[in-house]
């Protein structure tokens, strides 16, 4: 039972933030997403480095300063939904040296169970927990009630006549489920029962359904997510897009990831602990709901998504053409100076990190973990 | 092997069917590329020494498959246009030129599709994403701008297409696979989300996303209900019981005592369908999982106690999986009681021991079927616990007033619920008399009653503003009757092709004619609109020279354009038979006087 238990935790968080496009849907040419700031030279090293959408700001400031650091490098950011960044590994055989997703489960998922076919070794056999985050609501002066809403009252602003609530497509993006997961946790937080439905309820053309066992809360995406007309719910593909329609005022409230707003300068409403999934000492309040995805979007992925911690997960490919720069890549990014660049872009990290395979890991970063204490 | 055939007869159906159309193509307007050859002159595959690899698979909903070779693909009506996409991390791909088959076309080839459908494209590896029917047949995408990756706040025009190929040449089967989706416009003006663009597409399956079950209740008689009439039995206005339960959860369905009625003795619905002498004399209820777990119920216990109910729904959605479709509850059961995932209701009535006699007896006084969301059977008794009401009305050429009691037409049709393209309601008497009548003058006319009369399960129809015609008696049957099909076109080289109906042909300038029959000598009046008055609404392009003329059957004769232009006679008549045509050429041979004639392409 733990065993499914922890298969279920780890789906959880497989359609990360930013990991909205899933292979085989279109994919971007293998090209840097940022100019690397240090000319190249004919002795440089090419980097590539894939990460998560939501690690777009915060890893463009890394590769700056890291090739600031190690000239010699020139890393190659390209960022994608997570699952997309594993897939361009494990499916299109690309030879990258760091993947950094969204969510940490999906590498053991995706990862260890895929063989390179050149070498007959798994796809990766570590990963490193480095960063989390947290969810909350972001809207900006021009959305409705904005001078009242805050942390007590924000699910009754939410729910007015009027009022317009941007989230993300569940189907395609985690903080999407994760939004449906905090209507959840919040009619226990703040006993309202009826809340889930007084939000979602005669939204859509086929209905998200709530469902609460003896121990446990389900709910459940249909597989066409539309919205009716004249809804107050906005669903978009991905969370960033979202923020382009608080900005316009075409959207007054949205859920986006803490850092995600505090990078685009919007307003906040935090939620407490219990409710933005980014607290451990939540953690089981989180693990009570899960979501289902009601058809089957993956053929091998079973689409369920167990409420978790949002965790970010680091790994070398073994398959990378350049280990050794990959270790000092993380390693910069685990060590002081990426740990300001992630503060700098609000962006929490784990400190010390934690590695689930401590002795697998290059001798440089096994020094510089913990070992990652399972559930 | 037989099936493949069958489909690719389809195929050739719809390429031809096509062939005399416009392009379906979304002409591209920008360079670089060498445009395309044009698209409408689409050929049938033709037989090849060796069988050509499928590349797509059409699943039907029902299960049935038909594969498709890049030859049969390429045969289907052609459309081509822009189509880039924006990634979830923002970056562009911007629009190239795509050129395939559209979804709404390639799901023609089945003939049905409606709002209770979707459609997955699933890619080799199965990762599959399901578009909706609006998204299939009107292009509801949210699109960006190509240049600033905003949102557009009116996108062009969009469709889906499987596309073949790209910039004029076929995919990059590495890149994009044998076919891939594309969602492509005019111009290249719009991306849209990179999730809709599924890359080595390999098969569409057609869903239905309103999955339809049985329940099977078994007594006295043996009935079948559908999902439909549970639904319309867990109504308000009927026999709805609900519960709610220690998560405030509020369950819905019908009490488990009025679904034992319809089969616990012969009366399942008039009068007194629940027997209450039966239930107080004792017999057991079996109430069966699809997995045969079975919960057995005392008689006296479920007799007329409302707090036993079959649910449907638990906070006014579906039952989720584990219980799906329907599950006991209620307040007066046991936790282990509440069986899930119903599938069967048996009643141990006496004499029901090898199960009941099935029930055909009983028909349905009533039925409303047609263009609704949920066809719907009445006997009287069901429409008495809808809202009744009483009406005064004058008989329109009687004069006499006089008032009735009954269920409005709207509540009626607000029941079934109408689908979109509803125009007209058809009344139609136990005779076999029918009366059509638009959809907008029953919406107009508010107390337009359905009415009981001194005859148990007869009806009549009210209608104090309309036309005395459509009082109509013994009403048995109200068929909701959608926009009709075309069943004319004008094609080709025109500035407008035309698709129109008998009642359009109606509303245009329509004129009698006489006319020798060539061969039999007969002379007799027609009535009808012009040919050229057709070619003229249709507007014939320059360079054009010849008709040609084709009749329901496949049968098609060319005649020279100017030919018929220089007889100001020619005629598109109707029949006795609507939506039938028949072509009359006066002065020319009866090759060109054609029977069932359904279309004219301009070439």
């Amino acid at each position: 039972m733990k065993k499914s238990l922890l298969l279920l935790g780890c789906l959880l968080l497989l359609v990360q933030a930013g990991c909205q496009t899933a292979a085989p849907a279109e994919t971007q040419p293998a090209t840097p997403a940022v100019t690397p700031s240090a000319s190249p030279t004919a002795e440089s090293v090419p980097l590539r480095v894939f990460c998560a959408g939501s690690l777009i700001l915060p890893f463009d400031d890394l590769e700056k300063a890291f090739e600031s650091r190690y000239p010699h490098i020139d890393v190659l950011n390209e960022c994608h939904g997570s699952i997309q960044v594993i897939r361009h590994v494990t499916e299109l055989h690309e030879s990258i040296d760091v993947v950094a997703t969204a969510d940490d489960a999906l590498i053991p998922m995706l990862m260890y169970t895929a063989e390179d076919p050149d070498s007959g070794l798994p796809y990766a056999s570590w990963h490193i927990q480095f960063a989390s985050n947290h969810l909350a609501l972001a809207y900006s002066p021009l959305s409705q009630y904005a001078d009242e809403i805050n942390a007590e009252n924000w699910y009754e602003v939410l729910t007015r006549p009027g009022v317009r609530v941007g989230i993300a497509d569940p189907r395609f993006d985690a903080s999407g489920y994760r939004a449906m997961m905090v209507f959840f946790l919040a009619q226990a937080e703040y006993g309202q029962p009826r809340l889930f439905s007084q939000m979602f309820q005669g939204q859509f053309s086929y209905p998200v359904a709530l469902f609460q066992d003896d121990d446990m809360a389900y709910i459940t995406i249909p597989e066409i997510l539309e919205t009716k007309p004249g809804a107050r719910v906005v669903i978009r593909g991905a969370s960033i897009q979202l923020i382009a329609l608080i900005q316009s005022g075409d959207l007054d409230y949205a859920f986006e990831y803490e850092s995600v707003i505090q990078q685009h300068n919007l307003q906040m409403v935090s939620f407490p602990g219990a409710l933005n999934l980014g607290e451990a000492a939540y953690a089981e309040q989180y693990r009570g709901v899960q979501v289902e995805l009601d058809f089957q979007r993956f053929a091998t992925v079973e689409p369920i998504f167990r409420g978790e911690r949002i965790a970010y997960g680091i790994t070398i490919p073994s398959n990378a053409p350049h280990p050794a720069e990959a270790a000092l890549f993380i390693a910069f990014l685990l060590g002081p100076d990426g740990q300001a660049i992630m503060e700098a872009n609000m962006q929490p990290m784990f400190v010390p990190a934690l590695a689930d395979h401590p002795e697998l890991l290059p001798p440089a970063l096994q020094a510089i973990t913990d070992p990652l204490e399972t559930p | 092997m037989s099936k493949r055939i069958l489909w690719l007869v389809l195929a050739l159906v719809m390429v031809f069917a096509t062939a005399c159309e416009p392009t379906a193509t979304l002409a591209p307007t920008a360079e670089p590329t060498q445009p395309p050859a044009p698209t409408n002159t689409a050929v049938p595959p033709t037989a090849t020494p060796e069988p050509a690899l499928p590349v797509l698979t059409l699943v039907a909903v029902d299960g049935t498959t038909m594969e498709f070779s890049m030859e049969e693909l390429q045969a289907l009506p052609v459309t081509e246009g822009y189509g880039g996409i924006k990634s979830s991390t923002g970056r562009i791909t911007p629009p190239s030129l795509f050129r395939g088959v559209a979804l709404k076309d390639l799901i023609a080839a089945w003939g049905v599709m409606d709002a209770t459908m979707g459609v997955s494209v699933v890619a080799e590896d199965g990762y599959a994403i399901t578009y909706s029917f609006d998204q299939i047949t009107n292009g509801t995408f949210i699109a960006y701008d190509p240049a600033t990756g905003d949102e557009l706040q009116s996108a062009p025009a969009l469709t889906a297409i499987i596309a073949y190929e790209r910039e004029g040449q076929p995919l990059d089967a590495r890149e994009d696979g044998t076919l891939r989706l594309a969602i492509v416009s005019t111009e290249p003006t719009q991306v849209i989300d990179g999730h809709w663009a599924v890359k080595w597409a390999s098969s569409v399956e057609l869903k239905d996303v309103g999955e339809n079950w049985m329940l099977h209740l078994e007594g006295a008689l043996i009935v079948d209900v559908d999902r439909a009439t549970f639904e319309s039995g867990a109504s308000p206005n009927c026999h709805m019981g609900t519960w709610t339960d220690d998560k405030a959860q509020e369950w819905v369905g019908i009490p488990l005592w009025n679904l034992v009625g319809f089969v616990d003795d012969e009366i399942k619905h008039d009068g007194p369908a629940y027997n209450d002498a039966l239930a107080e004399a004792g017999y057991t209820i079996d109430v069966v999982a699809a997995d045969g777990y079975t919960v057995s119920l005392d008689s006296t216990r479920v007799n007329r106690n409302d707090n036993i109910i079959v649910a449907l729904t638990v906070n006014g959605n579906p039952l989720p999986d584990d219980y799906y479709p329907l599950r006991l509850v209620g307040s007066d059961l046991e936790k282990s009681e509440m069986v899930g995932m119903i599938a069967s209701i048996i009643v141990h009535v006496p004499g029901a021991a090898e199960g009941g006699e099935p029930e055909d007896a009983l028909e349905p006084e009533l039925v409303i079927v047609g263009n609704v969301n949920q066809p719907l059977e009445f006997m009287e008794n069901n429409l008495r616990e809808l809202e009744v009401v009483e009406v005064s009305a004058t008989h329109p050429s009687k004069g006499t007033t006089d008032t009735y009691e009954g269920v409005l037409f709207s509540t009626l049709l607000e029941l079934a619920g109408l689908k979109e393209g509803t125009t007209s309601i058809n009344l139609v008497a136990s005779d076999g008399y029918a009366m059509e009548i638009p959809l907008a003058d029953l919406q107009a006319c508010t107390d337009c009653l359905l009415a009981f009369t001194d005859t148990p399960g007869s009806f009549r129809s009210i209608m104090p503003t309309l036309d005395g015609s459509t009082w109509v008696k013994e009403i048995t049957r109200i068929e909701v009757l959608p926009l009709p099909e075309p069943d004319l076109s004008v094609t080709g080289m025109v500035n407008q092709p035309l698709a129109l109906t008998e009642t359009d042909l109606r509303t245009m300038d329509v004129v009698e004619i006489s006319a020798i029959h060539p061969k039999k000598g007969t002379t007799d009046t027609y009535e009808g609109v012009l040919v050229s008055t057709l070619l003229t609404l249709a507007g014939v392009q320059d360079g054009a020279t010849t008709l040609v003329l084709t009749a329901g059957d496949g049968y098609a004769v060319e005649i020279a354009l100017a030919e018929v232009l220089a007889r100001a006679d020619c005629i598109v008549a109707f029949t006795d038979t609507p939506g039938e045509y028949y072509l009359v050429m006066p002065g020319m041979e009866s090759s060109f006087w054609v029977k069932n004639f359904v279309s004219i392409e301009v070439k």
